[in-house]
C-alpha cells in the first residue's frame, strides 16, 4: 500500500500539482505528521501503522487547515483514511477548506482496524487501492444503550470523574476549528477547576460536535484517562442521523444544527 | 415557528432541545428533566400551567442524579483546584 | 523509580502517598487507572484529598508529617497477621530484628491516635498491599519534602521489603520525579557529593579516574547543599553564586531570607530562558536555549534516557547550557572544546558505568533505561531483580518524629504547599501562557469549611496567611479537600508566595527543606 501512496505523491509533487503533502513520517524511531515538499523525503513516508494498523493516526486535516489559512492560494495533498475523507467533505461544507486547494490521497483500512473503530465505511472513495474491509457495527454503543438509565448514569459519571481537563480531546479533534471555544467560557464551565465540572464539560463539547463529528475516534485515543469518548460521539452522530437524517461527511449540504445560515 | 423575535431563535432551540433530550438520556439523565414550550409574554395562565405541570413531573422523578453526586459539605466553590 | 511506568498496569495493588498523581503525573496516572480497571486495588494516603483520592478504592487522610507513624502502623498489622514475606526477608534482607522491635511499638490504636486514620483503614491497607501478588508504591514530594524525608522514604522501602514487593515486574518503590530531567540532572552529578552515575567525590579511585579523564586537579570534599549556600551567602563565607534554571527566590523556603542572601552576594549569575524574579537580582544574566532549541537527552522518572532534538534556533543571544558552560570554562582557562551534545554523551558513557552502553544511535525511538553498562546491554526495566546494589536489602528501624515546627495559640493551623494542576513550579514558564493563566492566575488558599466558618471566611474572601517567617495575602477557597486544621497554598505566584511562610528546617541527611508542614495563622484581611 505504501508504495502506491508514495508513487501517487511523487507524481503530484513532480508534476507540480501540489506544493506539499501532509502525511506521516517515520524518523528516529518515531512516527509524526510531516509536510513533504521534496520527492527525496518520501522514503520516510508511512501510513501510520506503528505496532498495529492505524495506531499512529494524527489529525492531518487540522494541519491542513493551518496551511490553508497561511497559504490560501496554494494546493496541498493530504493522506486520508475513510474517516479523514468524511472530515474533508465536512470541512468543505464549513468553509474551512476548499476542494480546489486539496488533493486527497486515500488508503483503505484493514478489517482489524475497522472492527476496533466500529467504522461504517473504512475506506475513502478516493483511494490508491480497493477497499479491504467491510463496515463494522459500533459494539460499544450497542452495549451502552442496552443498559438502564441509572446504570448509564453511574458509568458515565465514573469515567467523567477521571477527566483532568487537559483539553486533549478538543485539541486533537480535526473538526474543532472555532477561534473561540465554549469550553473556555467561565460561565459554562468554571475555569481553574480540576477535575472540571462534570458532566457539563463533556456535554458542552458533545453538543458543539453534533452535526460535525465525523467519528474518527482521535479524541478517544488522545484521552489520557481512557474516557470512552468515541462511544459518546457515536451516540451524538446517531442522534443527529435519526432525528435529522444527516450524517456529517456522508450527506451533502450543511448540518441541520448549523442554525446560523439554516433558518 | 420562524416568527420568533430572535429571528430563527426558536428553530434553533427546537433542534437543540430535540438533540439534548436524547443525549441526556444516553448519559443517564432522564430526558423529561428538559422541557421546551412556546409561551408568549401575553399568555400568563399557560405559563403557570406549564410550570406547575413541569414541577409535578420533576417531583415524580425525584431528585436529579446530579444532585446526589454533589457532596453535601462542598460549597459551590469557584475553584476546586486539585 | 525502581520499576517502569507501564508496569503499574501489571500491579494488583497500588499504594499512592504524597502524590497528586492525576494532576502532576497524568501519564503515570493513566497506567494506574488502567490497573484499577483490571481490578487492582488503589490506595491513596494523603493529608489533602487530591483528585486521585476520589478515584481510589480506599482513601485515608493522615495528619501532615505523620507518614512514618502511618507506615509503621501498617507494618505492625502485616507482622501481626503474618502477612510478611518470610522467604524474601531471609534471603534478601538484613536488619530485620532491630526493625521488628521498633514496629512492635506501633499498634493500630496508637497509630490511629497519631495520624487520625481509622484503625480499620490501617488494617485494610495492610491487608490489600501485603496480600497482593504484585504490590507497588508510588510517592512524590509529599513524602520527601519533610525534615523526616529520608526516614519517610526508608520506611516505604521497609514496607516493600517486608512484603517482598520489590525486584519483580509490577512492584517496587517508585518516586515520581517532578521534572522531565530531574533524574538526569542527578544522574549527571548535579548533587554536592557525587560525580555522574552517583560515584562519590570522596573516593580516591573515582577522583583519580575523573582527574585523568579531565586532566585537572579535583577536590575530594563534598560540596554545599542549597540551604548551606543560602546561609553561606548570609554569613559571607560564600561570595558568588551561579544559578542555572532555578528560581530560588520562589522555590526555596523562607523566601525573605533567600532574597537577603542573594542581595549580599558579590556576584549573582543567572542562566535561564526567561527573566525570573531571581534573575532580576542578578549581576549577570545568561540567556539559555529552551528544550526545542537544542539537541541532547533527558532522563525521565523511569531512568529512561531519551533524545531531544533541536527544532528551532535559540532567539537572540541565547545559547544552549553546554555551550555557555564551555564558553565560560574556556575563558577561565580550562579549555572545553566539545563540538556537539553527542560528543559530550560519549564522554558521559566513558566515565559513567550505568550509562556505559548508551550512544545516540541506540537512543533512536524509545530510548534506553539505565543501568545500561555495555553496548549490547538492552537496558534495565526494573531494579533489584536478584540482589540489591549493596547486596542485601537493609531494614531501617525508624521511629516517628513530629514535624520541626509545632502549632500554638498564635499559629494554630498547619500549612502544606504544592502545585496546582494548571501551573508548573514558580510559574516562570506557565504564567506566560494565556491558556493556563486563563484557567487560574492567583493564589487561592484552601481551607476546610469548619475552620473557615469559625474564622468567618468564605470562598473568594481576601485573607492574610502568617507564619513565624512572614505574611502573604491571598484569596480563600473553602473546600472539603482539606481537613480541619490544615490549609494548602501553591508556590506558583510571586505576588503571594507561599515560600515566604515555609520552614527552612531541613532533613539532616539530604537537606531537603520541610515545604510540606509549617504552622500558620489565617485571618480575614481588612478590605
Ligand atoms: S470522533 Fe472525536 S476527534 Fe473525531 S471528529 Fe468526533 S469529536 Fe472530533
Ligand atoms: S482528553 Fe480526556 S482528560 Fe483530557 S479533557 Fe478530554 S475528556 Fe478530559
Amino acid at each position: 500500500m505504501i508504495e502506491k501512496v508514495i508513487e501517487r505523491v511523487k507524481e503530484l509533487l513532480e508534476g507540480g500539482e501540489i506544493k506539499g503533502f501532509v502525511g506521516l513520517c517515520n524518523k528516529n524511531g518515531h512516527t509524526a505528521p510531516y509536510l513533504f515538499t521534496e520527492v527525496a523525503e518520501l522514503d520516510h513516508l508511512v501510513v501510520g501503522d506503528f505496532q498495529n494498523p492505524g495506531d499512529a493516526r494524527y489529525p492531518l486535516n487540522k494541519l491542513l487547515i493551518d496551511l490553508y489559512r497561511a497559504y490560501p492560494e496554494e494546493k496541498f495533498g493530504v493522506l486520508v483514511r475513510g474517516c479523514d475523507e468524511r472530515g474533508l467533505n465536512d470541512l468543505y461544507v464549513w468553509n474551512q477548506l476548499t476542494p480546489k486547494n486539496v488533493v486527497a490521497v486515500g488508503i483503505p483500512c484493514p478489517q482489524e482496524l475497522a472492527d476496533a473503530c466500529g467504522c461504517p465505511k473504512p475506506y475513502p472513495d478516493n483511494s490508491v487501492a480497493e477497499p479491504i474491509a467491510e463496515g463494522a457495527e459500533a459494539q460499544d454503543l450497542i452495549r451502552m444503550e442496552a443498559l438502564g438509565v441509572k446504570e448509564r448514569f453511574t458509568q458515565w459519571m465514573e469515567v467523567f470523574s477521571k477527566c483532568i481537563k487537559c483539553y486533549g480531546c478538543r485539541d486533537i479533534c480535526p473538526m474543532c476549528f472555532c477561534k473561540e471555544c465554549s469550553l473556555e467560557l467561565d460561565e459554562l464551565i468554571p475555569r481553574g477547576e480540576m477535575p472540571p465540572e462534570i458532566p457539563i464539560f463533556h456535554l458542552v463539547r458533545a453538543v458543539h460536535m453534533a452535526g460535525r463529528c465525523i467519528d474518527c475516534g482521535l479524541c478517544n485515543e488522545a484521552c489520557p484517562v481512557d474516557i470512552p469518548l468515541r462511544t459518546l460521539y457515536k451516540k451524538v452522530g446517531d442522534i443527529v442521523y435519526r432525528k435529522f437524517n444527516y450524517r456529517p461527511g456522508f450527506d451533502k449540504g450543511k448540518s441541520p444544527l448549523n442554525v446560523l445560515e439554516n433558518k | 415557528m420562524g416568527d420568533c423575535h430572535y429571528l430563527y431563535g426558536n428553530v434553533a432551540t427546537e433542534k437543540r432541545i430535540k438533540f439534548m433530550k436524547q443525549l441526556l438520556e444516553f448519559v443517564g439523565i432522564e430526558g423529561e428533566r428538559l422541557r421546551r414550550k412556546w409561551v408568549s409574554s401575553a399568555e400568563a395562565p399557560e405559563f403557570v400551567e406549564e410550570i406547575t405541570d413541569f414541577v409535578n413531573t420533576l417531583k415524580a422523578l425525584g431528585p436529579s442524579p446530579l444532585k446526589r453526586e454533589q457532596k453535601p459539605d462542598q460549597p459551590s466553590a469557584k475553584v476546586a483546584v486539585a | 523509580m525502581t520499576n517502569s511506568v507501564d508496569e503499574f498496569e501489571l500491579s494488583d495493588c497500588i499504594f499512592i502517598t504524597g502524590s497528586n498523581t492525576t494532576s502532576s503525573h497524568p501519564i503515570v496516572a493513566t497506567r494506574i487507572l488502567r490497573a484499577k480497571k483490571k481490578g487492582a486495588k488503589i490506595i491513596v494516603a494523603d493529608p489533602r484529598r487530591v483528585h486521585i483520592a476520589d478515584l481510589a478504592d480506599l482513601y485515608v487522610s493522615h495528619r501532615l508529617g505523620t507518614d512514618v507513624a502511618l507506615l509503621n502502623g501498617i507494618m505492625y498489622v502485616i507482622l501481626d497477621k503474618g502477612w510478611e514475606n518470610r522467604a524474601f526477608i531471609e534471603e534478601r534482607t538484613e536488619g530485620f530484628e532491630e526493625f521488628e522491635k521498633v514496629i512492635k511499638d506501633y499498634p493500630p490504636e496508637k497509630v490511629a491516635e497519631i495520624t487520625g486514620v481509622a484503625e480499620k483503614d490501617i488494617e485494610t491497607i495492610a491487608h490489600w498491599y501485603a496480600t497482593a501478588e504484585r504490590g507497588s508504591i508510588a510517592y512524590c514530594m509529599g513524602i520527601t519534602q519533610h525534615t523526616t524525608g529520608v526516614d519517610n522514604v526508608k520506611t516505604l522501602a521497609n514496607l516493600a521489603m517486608l512484603t517482598g514487593h520489590i525486584g519483580r515486574e509490577g512492584t517496587g518503590v517508585n518516586p515520581l520525579r517532578g521534572q522531565n530531567n530531574v533524574q538526569g540532572a542527578c544522574d549527571m552529578g548535579g548533587l554536592p557529593n557525587v560525580y555522574p552515575g552517583y560515584q562519590p567525590v570522596t573516593q580516591f579511585q573515582i577522583k583519580e579516574k575523573f582527574e585523568s579523564a579531565w586532566g585537572a586537579q579535583l577536590s575530594d570534599k563534598v560540596g554545599l547543599t542549597i540551604p548551606e549556600m543560602t546561609s553561606g551567602l548570609l554569613e559571607g563565607s560564600m561570595k558568588a553564586v551561579y544559578i542555572v534554571g532555578e528560581n530560588p527566590l520562589l522555590s526555596d523556603p523562607d523566601a525573605s531570607h533567600v532574597e537577603e542572601a542573594l542581595k549580599r552576594a558579590e556576584l549573582v549569575v543567572v542562566q535561564d530562558i526567561f527573566m525570573t524574579p531571581t534573575a532580576e537580582l542578578a549581576h549577570v544574566i545568561l540567556p539559555a536555549a529552551c528544550f526545542a532549541e537544542k539537541d541532547g537527552t533527558v532522563t525521565n522518572t523511569e531512568r529512561r534516557v531519551m533524545r531531544t532534538r533541536k527544532a528551532l534556533d535559540p532567539p537572540g543571544e541565547a545559547k544552549t547550557d553546554w555551550e555557555i558552560i564551555a564558553d565560560l570554562s574556556n575563558r577561565m582557562g580550562y579549555p572545553m572544546d566539545y563540538s556537539s551534545a553527542e560528543e559530550i554523551m560519549r564522554e558521559i558513557a566513558s566515565l559513567t558505568p550505568s550509562y556505559g552502553g548508551i550512544t545516540y544511535e541506540r537512543l533512536e525511538g524509545e530510548g534506553l533505561q539505565w543501568p545500561c553498562p555495555t553496548k549490547d546491554h538492552p537496558g534495565t526495566r526494573f531494579l533489584h531483580k536478584d540482589r540489591f546494589v549493596r547486596g542485601k536489602g537493609l531494614f531501617h528501624a525508624i521511629e516517628f518524629k513530629p514535624p520541626a515546627e509545632s502549632t500554638d495559640d498564635e499559629f494554630p493551623l498547619w500549612l502544606t504547599t504544592g502545585r496546582l494542576y494548571f501551573h508548573f513550579h514558580t510559574g516562570t514558564m506557565t504564567r506566560k501562557s494565556g491558556a493556563l493563566t486563563g484557567e487560574i492566575d492567583e493564589q487561592y488558599v484552601e481551607l476546610n469549611p469548619e475552620d473557615a466558618s469559625q474564622l468567618g471566611i468564605s470562598t473568594g474572601d481576601e485573607i492574610l496567611l502568617t507564619s513565624r517567617r512572614g505574611q502573604i495575602r491571598a484569596k480563600a477557597l473553602v473546600t472539603d479537600r482539606m481537613k480541619k486544621g490544615e490549609v494548602f497554598a501553591s508556590f506558583h505566584f510571586v505576588e503571594s508566595n507561599a515560600n515566604i511562610l515555609t520552614n527552612p528546617a531541613f532533613d539532616p541527611i539530604v537537606k531537603i527543606p520541610e515545604y510540606k508542614v509549617c504552622a500558620v495563622r489565617v485571618e480575614k484581611a481588612a478590605s
